[in-house]
């Protein structure tokens, strides 16, 4: 399979994934997945929804938790904020968004701090390979994959940022 | 593609990986150690995929007669190559995690993760879907 073939692949999950949490309300998923190309399911396998919405919800707390730490340590931004971007395109990819999360503020100490953005990233990158190698979906199994490979390097290279 | 599909173009990437590790650790002062590893390595994955394949009831792709390394003569020209075949090695787990059961995914993510890992250490930028941009 190209590169160019598994962006697309990607890029199509990422957007069922927006479509899918907003299907739970609306009742339009078959609608919405049409919308992006993709032939519904009679039935989306709801696993999958779960997975999906973890995912977001875990990836809103690590970007929460990246900005509460530049905020409180602005030596680290420099180093932090190419990180975020990362971060945050997983976080806009599952479908997620930053509206209704919030965090305490970071440790007082800038290393302290660092560390807890690492282990946060390693917590999340164990949990999406749990759930990839469980999803239902083939396209939801590698995105997911790969997003938890995505987030052992997040977790490896926020573990090297030195305050 | 199929499960074999996926398992031999990983493979045939394994390949790659331990010519060009091969190569660097001969050729590149002050990066024989690390190319050692990865040689090593890729080695032990190389030698799985080829068992897998076997198990597969297929006839596993063989080594290439160069990959178009010949230039790796410095740790910039050879840091690059090294982030190159993993990311392209990231690639093909992200393939064969899709076309594989279950049980047969775990080993694709170690691979993935693996590749995505080693990929940074050798100069590659942090991405958010390894093997997918």
């Amino acid at each position: 399979m190209s590169r160019r073939t598994l962006l697309g692949t990607g890029l199509t999950v990422a957007t069922v994934g927006a479509a899918v949490v907003a299907a739970r309300v609306g009742g339009v998923l078959d609608d919405a997945l049409r919308g992006v190309g993709v032939e519904p399911h009679p039935e989306p396998d709801p696993g999958d929804t779960r997975r999906l919405a973890r995912a977001a919800t875990a990836q809103a707390v690590l970007v929460a938790t990246i900005d509460a730490t530049i905020g409180d340590h602005g030596n680290l931004e420099s180093q932090l904020r190419p990180l975020r971007v990362v971060a945050d395109e997983q976080l806009v990819a599952v479908g997620g968004n930053l509206a209704a999360t919030s965090v305490g503020p970071a440790p007082a100490d800038p290393g302290d701090a660092t560390a807890e953005l690492s282990r946060l990233a390693s917590e999340s990158a164990e949990a999406r390979e749990d759930d990839a190698v469980s999803a239902a979906s083939t396209d939801v199994a590698r995105v997911l994959a790969s997003m938890s490979a995505g987030l052992s390097q997040l977790a490896t290279s926020l573990g090297l940022v030195a305050p | 593609m199929t499960r074999l599909d996926d398992l031999q173009a990983w493979l045939a990437l394994e390949h790659e990986a331990v010519w060009l590790y091969g190569m660097i650790g001969a050729r590149v002062d002050g990066l024989a150690r690390p190319a050692r590893m990865s040689y090593d390595a890729h080695r032990v994955v190389r030698d799985r995929l080829l068992a897998l394949v076997d198990a597969a009831e297929g006839d596993p792709v063989g080594p290439a007669l160069t990959y178009g390394h010949e230039r790796v003569d410095s740790a910039k020209e050879a840091r690059a190559a090294a982030s190159s075949v993993e990311e392209r090695i990231a690639a093909a787990c992200v393939a064969l995690f899709g076309s594989s059961a279950r049980a047969e995914r775990r080993f694709a993510m170690s691979g993935l993760r693996r590749a995505a890992l080693a990929a940074l250490d050798w100069g590659a930028p942090v991405r958010a879907f390894p093997g997918l941009d």
